[in-house]
């Protein structure tokens, strides 16, 4: 088995893996391009190359691509890719307080050993993840959906209320499209383009990078970056600060890790949510007095998870040809071009292809330590580009980004549409988040809470009759209670004073 | 307010400078056709079976045109995204689409405000089943038992499906319409395997290429396919015919273009085409994934989908 894994390998296999770690840290670290779009991009190239070297240069794109989207987070508080969805909220005040070097260390050394659990985990439990997995029916997303949801408060920085308000607004943007179950279309002004609904990419695109953009080019006109005026050994001494710190946070690695693992393997989630999920759930564990440390629990959380999720991501595509997300979906046809058939007989008829594509994926992780190390000082240096040649080019790849996705000129117009709209929502101190997570979630809760009715012939106590979901439930009732508690402490506190 | 002032400025600046891109064309003439690169749109998503034959067909296409062809994926609402983009194009012959039987059910379902009548039709490459599929453990071994089990207890057997309007529902609710099925279906959208295996639904109606890999595993048994004939990837699963349940429509897949193509490139484009479907990596693909290669020339195929639009309509309306 063993041998198996790096049977395949040779001088072309292992330059394309690099070559695919590589590209997919470049990808992702653009704002605006995502890792889907890179292996989109690279799928073409597949018809021309043996199955090793083709799906070893895709896998290393995948891994690339969840550590890559860190970067611009930190260093510029836009998140290059879903993946990065919360990694700047506490990146990039590390950053701000000249930590930009601590901060990367911690990232890409969380996103190391997220992507080695993810494969560990892969390698020894795949098939019984995917059976649990499988378990992850209409009414468990459904309650585990509503638990991300009551987390929103963990999401908001200032006010709790303006957090759940930016919620209902992307529930409400969550509607806009085909009604999911009778294919009704909903506020789509009778247009066709309309219908497909708003994709939650464009607009997480727009309402991070353009109100950094107004700001740094309309509004202040001495705005700049956080930089770091260090050697490449003074860098050093930051990554290592990093790793110290991670190894006091073994618990919140391996936790995050497993749960990202969890969530890549239930079919259609993605690496947004195994990020979110686990950086509520490491706030609402980790209470910590002191905010530098919990500073850098909050970036290690999503970036453990978002890494270890490609690993649990491919786990239901290798055991059961089902694809856990957007790029799996892509690989999964890279694998048929070569006649290979990921599925249940997978490790069996092809084992070679299997342990090999695990193979490829522990290589990835090599290149990506090395890569990622070596490159810090670089990332930290190409932020001294002026302000006003930066931003320009990244208004330009959002556009591209936006486009790419469905080539879609909609998704352009929503991409500014909202960020303009998040400009203002900064201003007025209502975060962002909520409403992108609200967005995502909001299409499943809708569409898997509805289906739940139909499979149980409308009885609304199925929710209760399902182990899975009634666990998820009971922990939701406790927290909720626990906020009332807390609310009515408040108010009697209040009037005592009075 | 100057703030406001700037941004609806920047605005103003951008909505400028993409009216002045898009208004960007090339002139070209059809004499030495194909004379320039020729971009295909597909519907699908990029990596499924559907995409895969729109890629390979192009592919091997290519090599008898002599100028690349290059693919964009082009996704949403059912495919009426893709379909109404093609028809906005201009008519040269440089911008062809990949369709499906979903040109016709999405007209139909008004979710595009025109009929098949907008777009030209040069040929048709391949087909997919639509197949009732149940878990191996499932005590139905054929479609005559699951029919006759629902019969009896009304409202007991699921069939999961993509969504209203798609192709394999209509199928699968048209089949259990016709011969009195008692059954509840239940848009399981995207995880349309995982609910049949964990159990939350009974049955799919989908296509045979999502399945191949736990059929062959011996998970998941395929019971009818609505083809008029055996397909080569399956030889032992019956047809609906077989059984006497023909329904006349199936899922075919060829090439569109938008209306008023000349018909000279319409037919260097189906000769293309007819090279392509005898593709060797095509076939692979097709006896792989488990769809059908069906070739039918650009004088034939305008009729077969006014055929099958007329077919699909009725059986559509009976559903509703």
């Amino acid at each position: 088995m063993i041998d198996l894994l790096f049977s395949n390998l040779n001088f072309l296999t292992i330059s394309l893996i690099f070559f695919g770690v590589a590209f997919g840290i470049l990808v992702s670290a653009i704002p605006g391009l995502t890792t889907t779009i890179g292996v989109v991009l690279l799928l073409p190239f597949s018809f021309y190359l043996d199955s090793a070297s083709s799906l070893g240069m895709l896998m290393g794109v995948f891994v690339g691509g969840m550590a890559g989207g860190a970067i611009p987070a930190i260093l510029i508080n836009i998140p290059g890719n879903p993946a990065s969805i919360v990694t700047n909220v506490n990146g990039y005040p590390l950053a701000q307080s000249g930590k930009g070097d601590f901060a990367l260390g911690l990232a890409m050394i969380s996103s190391t050993l997220g992507a080695l659990i993810g494969l560990i985990i892969l390698f020894l439990i795949s098939p019984e993840l995917s059976d649990f997995a499988l378990k992850f029916g209409a009414v468990e997303q459904c309650a585990l959906v509503l638990l991300g949801l009551s987390l929103v408060s963990a999401l908001s920085e200032k006010s709790v209320m303006k957090g759940y308000i930016s919620m209902c607004f992307g529930l409400m943007v969550a509607t806009i499209g085909l009604d999911p179950i009778t294919a009704t279309p909903r506020y789509n002004f009778n247009t066709v383009t309309l219908q497909q609904g708003i994709s939650f990419i464009p607009v997480m695109i727009g309402m991070f990078a353009l109100p950094t953009i107004i700001e740094s080019l309309i509004i202040s006109k001495d705005f700049k970056f956080p930089t770091l005026d260090k050697n490449f050994k003074q860098c050093l001494v930051g990554v290592f600060d990093a790793l110290k710190e991670i190894l006091q946070s073994k618990f919140n690695i391996i936790r995050s890790s497993v749960i990202g693992s969890i969530i890549g393997a239930i079919p259609g989630t993605g690496s947004a949510i195994a990020a979110t999920l686990s950086y509520q759930l490491t706030k609402k564990i980790e209470k910590s007095d002191n905010k530098d440390r919990f500073s850098s629990q909050g970036v290690i959380s999503p970036e453990a998870a978002n890494s270890s999720m490609s690993g649990g991501a491919l786990i239901p595509m290798l055991t059961l040809g089902i694809p856990g997300d957007p790029v799996t979906a892509v690989m999964l046809g890279a694998l048929t071009i070569h006649g290979l058939e990921p599925g249940p007989l997978m490790i069996s008829s092809f084992p070679e292809a299997y342990y090999g594509l695990l193979g490829s994926f522990a290589v990835s992780v090599f290149f990506l330590v090395i890569l990622t190390l070596i490159g810090i000082p670089f990332f930290l240096k190409a932020i001294r580009i002026k302000t006003k040649y930066l931003m320009p080019i990244i208004f330009v790849l959002c556009i591209i980004g936006s486009f790419a996705l469905r080539n879609s000129m909609l998704d352009v117009w929503i991409m500014i549409i909202f960020g303009v709209i998040a400009f203002y929502m900064n201003r007025n101190g209502y975060p962002i988040l909520p409403m992108i997570l609200a967005l995502i979630l909001g299409k499943i809760l809708e569409e898997q809470f509805r289906m739940s009715l139909i499979i149980s012939l409308g009885d609304p106590f199925i929710f209760f009759k399902k182990p899975i979901s009634l666990t998820l439930l009971i922990i939701l009732g406790c927290f909720l209670s626990y906020i009332f508690v807390k609310f009515l402490k408040k108010v009697i506190n209040q009037n005592k004073n009075v | 307010m100057k703030l406001t002032k700037k941004i609806v400025g920047a605005l103003a600046g951008i909505t400028l400078l993409f009216a002045s891109v898009s208004t960007n064309s090339f002139a070209g003439s059809h004499a030495k056709y194909p004379s320039k690169p020729i971009e295909k749109t597909i519907t699908f998503k990029a990596g499924g079976a559907a995409d895969i034959a729109g890629r390979l067909s192009a592919k091997a296409a290519e090599k008898v045109l002599k100028q690349p062809i290059s693919v964009v994926n082009r996704l949403g609402a059912g495919g009426s995204v893709g379909f109404d983009f093609v028809g906005k194009q201009k008519n040269n012959g440089y911008n062809i689409g990949w369709l499906s039987a979903s040109i016709l059910t999405t007209t139909i379902l008004g979710k595009l405000p025109y009929d098949y009548k907008h777009w030209d039709f040069v040929c048709g490459v391949t087909v997919d089943a639509t197949t009732i599929a149940v878990r191996a453990d499932s005590p139905y071994k054929t479609l005559p038992e699951l029919i006759a089990a629902s019969k009896k207890n009304p409202g007991k057997i699921k069939i999961g499906h993509a969504g209203v309007g798609s192709f394999t529902y209509t199928t699968g609710a048209v089949l259990m319409k016709q011969q009195g099925a008692k059954v509840v279906f239940v848009p399981v959208g995207k995880r349309r395997t995982p609910a049949l295996l964990s159990g939350e639904v009974d049955a799919i109606s989908v296509h045979p290429p999502e399945l191949m890999a736990n059929v062959r595993a011996g998970k998941i048994r395929m019971l009818a396919v609505s083809t008029p004939v055996k397909m080569a990837a399956y030889p032992k699963v019956p047809t609906f015919k077989s059984l006497g349940m023909d329904l006349g429509f199936y899922q075919f897949r060829g090439v569109f273009v938008p209306k008023g193509t000349p018909k000279a490139v319409i037919k260097k484009l189906s000769d293309a085409y007819k090279t392509a479907a005898k593709d060797k990596a095509l076939a692979d693909a097709a006896l792989n994934k488990g769809f059908g290669i069906n070739f039918i020339p650009h004088n034939k195929f305008p009729k077969y989908v006014a055929k099958q639009d007329a077919l699909l309509r009725k059986a559509m309306a009976s559903i509703k």
